[in-house]
């Protein structure tokens, strides 16, 4: 697994003054060399440190390494059933709406589906999941989009989750559901921080 | 350059009905608009938001989304053609009323492409939801959909709207921050 951790002196810090410049920041990307269990970002230093951001994005592209489907996310090693999400996704042929358990009632949050080893070796899963203010003593809302080209049919989805706790966001741990299979060499994920008006 | 820059970002220190950006500035081709809300409203409800330009308030916004609320997917159009019928652009279902806690909050993305253009009507773009906190329903919903204001005009104003409808606020801790997104 290559990781690349942005830690350079954020760029809105110009001799030692406050100014406006980029407001999307590329944190850390992650490609996978071999297939791998856990893909993990954390907040450490300079523009890598996530309490100066308001939001954070997380682009992925990815495969399962197995037959599990689900791709979740669990933040700050929080595993309690402090997660809920709510989903609209389509195969091609029918729509379906779903709280995917109740909600507050699940360990994790599972934020893409994608595709398996009985999927063709060249299809790949995509996804956009946005993470709201981070940072506030709120509850941790995110939504996101997912397009798969699966062999027997696509599958498009959006849906919004949260993490039921006050608490910053500090790490993400990705895994597959279940966590008996791994994700697949080759998967990508890119996370970027996005900031808010720094100067009045 | 940057290519996306934070042109204003609030953050609700007390409940308000409503949030307004004024003399957006002219240096970009897009917009962006991406924040967290809870509506201040005692019943157990899912509820709206809206979006005026310019200080529009007459019936010149419509739209068609697409809203999933637990198991039920809605899909409907809610003007009687293109930007005649509403008073302002509706953000369905991507707020939670107040009474199912602090721990809930809902989320939205809105994008306004080409914003300064006067040849075309304004399209607006947008994304959202929540999900409840187990113990009061309707729990959660999810929307997506696209809104259109009747008018050329270049935007230099904007004010986010609590459902119109219904007078209510949006509770105390909402933030939202406007962008500003260049072309090459």
């Amino acid at each position: 697994m290559t990781q690349t951790n942005n830690t350079a002196t954020p760029d809105y810090i110009v001799d030692g003054v406050l100014t406006d410049g980029e407001a999307w920041v590329a944190l850390s990307t992650v490609d996978l060399g071999s297939d791998t269990a856990t893909v993990t970002f954390q907040s450490s230093t300079g523009a890598n440190e996530w309490s100066q951001y308001s939001d954070l994005v997380l682009v992925s592209y990815a495969r399962s390494a197995g037959s599990a489907s689900a791709m979740r996310m669990n933040f700050n090693n929080d595993t309690a059933a402090n997660y809920g999400v709510q989903q609209l996704y389509s195969n091609g042929s029918t729509v379906t709406a779903s709280e995917s358990a109740p909600a507050n009632g699940q360990d994790y949050y599972d934020f893409q589906w994608v595709a398996t080893t009985s999927q063709a070796a060249n299809v790949w899963s995509c996804s956009v999941t946005t993470l709201f203010d981070i940072n506030s003593g709120k509850a941790k809302a995110g939504m996101g989009y997912i397009a798969d080209d699966l062999t027997s049919g696509g599958y498009v989805s959006i849906n919004a989750g949260c993490w039921y706790s006050a608490d910053p966001i500090e790490e993400i741990d990705i895994t597959m559901y279940g966590g008996s299979d791994d994700i697949k060499s080759g998967s990508r994920f890119d996370l970027f921080g996005v900031l808010p008006r720094m100067v009045s | 350059m940057a290519i996306i820059e934070a042109i204003k970002s609030v953050y609700l220190e007390a409940d308000a009905s409503s949030v307004d950006w004024t003399s957006i500035p002219t240096t970009y081709e897009h917009l962006m608009i991406r924040g967290t809300a809870t509506e201040e409203y005692s019943a157990a409800d899912r509820s709206d938001f809206g979006l005026r330009f310019n200080g529009d308030t007459g019936d010149n916004y419509g739209g068609a989304h697409s809203i999933n609320a637990l198991e039920t997917t809605v899909s409907y159009t809610n003007s009687a053609g293109a930007g005649t019928s509403l008073a302002q652009v509706y953000i369905n279902y991507t707020l939670p009323g107040g009474k199912f806690g602090p721990f809930n909050v809902g989320c939205t993305q809105v994008l306004i492409p080409d914003y300064l253009n006067t040849n075309k009507n304004t399209s607006v773009w947008f994304g959202g939801g929540f999900t409840g906190d187990g113990s009061n329903e309707p729990r959660a919903a999810n929307s997506f959909g696209h809104s259109v204001w009747d008018s050329t005009a270049a935007i230099n104003q904007i004010t986010i709207v609590d459902t119109p409808w219904s007078s209510k606020n949006f509770a105390r801790g909402a933030q939202w921050t406007l962008y500003g997104i260049k072309s090459s």
